[in-house]
């Protein structure tokens, strides 16, 4: 048994991730618990496992997310997947000739 | 003899607040699913946290951190998640959550060493067979090639 070992770039990814979701919960005024109600999540620790950068918002609850947080979904999911899949992101979305 | 309870005769017994911090004894129990995962062959990091309310979470990590099994202490109750969210088990009994836990890593992993082996044992009769096949081919094209003149002679 191990701790977790030195930070790669995918887990430094996730954490900024989590970092930008909590600053947008804390933008839109929601705590972790009245955001989980909003998904319709009966606990609010998701939240917070993934605001600690250690998961990902799955993509089927990345509308009702951004929603819940007043963001534009197109622009939500777009911004994580920089953090979640930056090779995706580059490929997709910057010009890489 | 509920007349006598007035608030000078009774004392009032609150739970002491619990730590927002795991326990020793709490961090021993969490690591066996660490011990099950790495018996699965899976990646046995763990890591910890805490909610915005203060609850401490304990973290299962795959190879890559990312998250498999959280559980987390609220009050008294100990809730264990899936990497997505969803509830695994929930109980006042840290060993019942964990044994659910153990469980749950101890599932996936078993079938997919089952269709491993399966698979394997597919590809090998199937390369048997066509090492057979192949041989079976080339006898027969050779015994053609030896007898095909003295059968077009014949007719």
């Amino acid at each position: 048994m191990h701790f977790a070992k030195a930070e790669p770039e995918a887990k430094a990814l996730r954490k900024q991730a989590g970092v930008w979701l909590k600053q947008l919960r804390n933008q839109a005024g929601l705590s972790q618990v009245e955001l989980a109600a909003q998904l319709g999540l009966k606990y609010y620790t998701f939240i917070s496992q993934i605001e600690n950068g250690f998961g990902r918002v799955p993509t089927e609850a990345m509308e009702r997310w951004a929603l819940a947080l007043n963001e534009k979904p197109s622009a939500f999911a777009r911004k994580l997947l920089g953090f979640y899949d930056p090779e995706l992101y580059r490929l997709l979305f910057e010009d890489v000739s | 003899m509920s007349n006598n309870l007035n608030s000078d005769n009774v004392i009032a017994f609150r739970c002491p607040p619990q730590s927002h911090c795991w326990s020793q004894a709490e961090l021993w129990d969490m690591t066996a699913l660490c011990a099950a995962n790495s018996r699965h062959g899976g990646a046995t990091f763990w890591s910890t946290g805490k909610t915005e309310k203060g609850d401490p979470q304990f973290y299962l990590l795959d190879a890559d951190e990312d998250c498999l099994l959280c559980l987390t202490r609220m009050d008294r109750r100990y809730v264990l998640e899936d990497g997505f969210g969803g509830v695994v088990a929930e109980s006042a009994d840290l060993k019942a959550v964990i044994e659910q836990g153990r469980r749950m890593v101890a599932r996936p992993q078993g079938i997919s060493a089952f269709v491993m082996r399966s698979l394997f044992v597919v590809c090998t009769c199937r390369a048997i067979l066509d090492q057979k096949i192949e041989l079976m081919m080339a006898e027969t094209g050779e015994q053609l090639a030896r007898y095909a003149p003295q059968l077009a002679a014949l007719v």
